[in-house]
């Protein structure tokens, strides 16, 4: 009783900074975890979060460009594309929701070999059997699956190109959660050089696993894209052996 | 170039409906969500990352997470848009706390005051601007430690510890101060309460 009182007390500390975004990961999963079972601070954060949602609305108004919705609009109409007339999700994002409650196994450092299985996203189908460069694919979209090699088995995904966007999107499985101040950060390797493209983020329900997503923007010309297990305050060069690295050209 | 106008019986269908058909896989659905939201999330974004191809980039990947992750939207939580925001708000937040970003938090800190856009959006009008002057008047009515707190922590990424001894203020006051600046936002009050803060 009493330790449940201070559990209690513990995350009505913490509400407000959960629903600013300004509690650790941690705090936010301890938080979020309380509030299923207590309706006192289940009411208390989702009011406090539309406080909150009224700091988005007063920021300045920026209007998006129009290759931003080009850009999303092709990868969304690319997945919906493999919708069958009558079915309620397309068999791309079927097979995303799959790859969802994959186990988890050990993060281990892993070459991921790509696997240029020649599925083609766009209308037209096309039988390519052997890997091409993605400069060579014009202006289909492209979706390959991607598997862990070496010393991560068990590590799927996809790579997701959008040649007109010149835009790369990498999902993966199999990852563990990785430790507080780490995560998965995501590369553009290109002539011996790395530039970062931002850390992988997880997507899907919670008590789940889930898919660890990245976009890299400027890859057509790049050797590959990879992902190591990286301290959250770096962005300067790959510190430790590669989780995942997919070729981008042949 | 225009783009291609939603059928009109989709855009007068309300978020949560839409959400319904983006789930069953309906990209029109989804477009219609995307023009109805996409300025105030780009306009978030840009205001957390200060450049605009790293917001577009949070953009895409916020609007990804809700096509792809549709079934996980609980109306409980919030609405749709809460719910996209929220999305959008923690990926820039987790972008703000990468080591390439502490310049740009070192300048929220600096200027927490909110900035006009490089290119302002002189043809916007009706209620989302007005919506957002009512916002903005009701941060500008905030007490100034409380709209301090409230904007490092949501503009500018900083944790409540970090703003804790940035301001070298104790940790239990910023939680008050983040609490009751946030129940202020939520009653949309403008006037100044009688509202006393814990003192340590």
């Amino acid at each position: 009783m009493i330790q449940e009182h201070q559990e209690h007390e513990a995350a009505r500390e913490l509400i407000a900074a959960v629903a600013l975004g300004a509690a650790t990961r941690e705090e936010t999963t301890f938080v979020e975890a309380h509030a299923e079972s207590c309706p006192v601070c289940r009411e208390e954060l989702l009011g406090l979060r539309e406080g909150a949602d009224q700091l988005a609305l007063a920021v300045p108004t920026v209007k998006p460009s129009r290759g931003l919705r080009r850009s999303l609009v092709a990868t969304v109409r690319a997945e919906a594309a493999l919708t069958d007339d009558d079915g309620p999700r397309s068999p791309l994002r079927a097979w995303l929701a799959a790859l969802r409650p994959w186990p988890t196994v050990a993060g281990v450092a892993v070459s991921l070999a790509l696997l240029l299985a020649g599925w083609n996203v766009a209308l037209q189908t096309r039988e390519a059997p052997t890997p091409e460069p993605l400069a060579a694919v014009a202006d289909e979209v492209v979706a390959r699956s991607v598997s862990g090699t070496g010393a991560a088995p068990g590590v799927e995904g996809r790579l997701l190109y959008l040649p007109n966007e010149d835009r790369a999107i990498l999902e993966l499985s199999g990852l563990e959660a990785p430790a507080a101040g780490h995560g998965y950060e995501l590369w553009v390797m290109d002539g011996g050089t790395a530039r970062s493209a931002g850390f992988l983020s997880l997507e899907g329900p919670p008590g789940e696993p889930r898919l660890l997503t990245g976009v890299a923007s400027r890859v057509r010309d790049a050797d590959a894209l990879a992902v190591t297990l990286e301290e959250t305050d770096n962005t300067a060069v790959p510190t430790t052996p590669e989780l995942v690295s997919v070729a981008l050209s042949a | 170039m225009g783009r291609a106008t939603p059928p009109s019986d989709l855009a007068r269908l309300a978020d949560e409906d839409l959400l319904v058909l983006v789930e069953r896989g309906s990209n029109a659905a989804f477009e219609v969500m995307y023009d109805r939201h996409a300025r105030v999330a780009f306009s978030l974004a840009f205001r957390l990352l200060g450049e605009r191809g790293a917001a577009e980039d949070l953009v895409q990947d916020a609007f990804l997470a809700v096509w792809r992750g549709s079934a996980t939207y609980a109306p409980a939580r919030g609405s749709v848009r809460t719910w996209l925001l929220s999305i959008l708000h923690n990926r820039g937040i987790d972008r703000l706390r990468t080591g390439a970003a502490m310049a740009r938090r070192q300048e929220a800190l600096e200027q927490v005051t909110l900035r006009q856009p490089d290119a302002p959006d002189a043809a916007e009008q009706g209620m989302q601007r007005a919506l957002a002057g009512d916002v903005r008047k009701g941060l500008r009515d905030l007490p100034e430690e409380q709209s301090q707190v409230l904007k490092l922590a949501y503009y500018g990424g900083f944790t409540h510890q970090e703003i804790s001894q940035m301001l070298e203020v104790p940790l239990g006051t910023v939680k008050s101060r983040m609490r009751l600046g946030l129940q202020r936002l939520r009653r949309g009050l403008g006037e100044p309460e009688a509202v006393t803060e814990r003192r340590p």
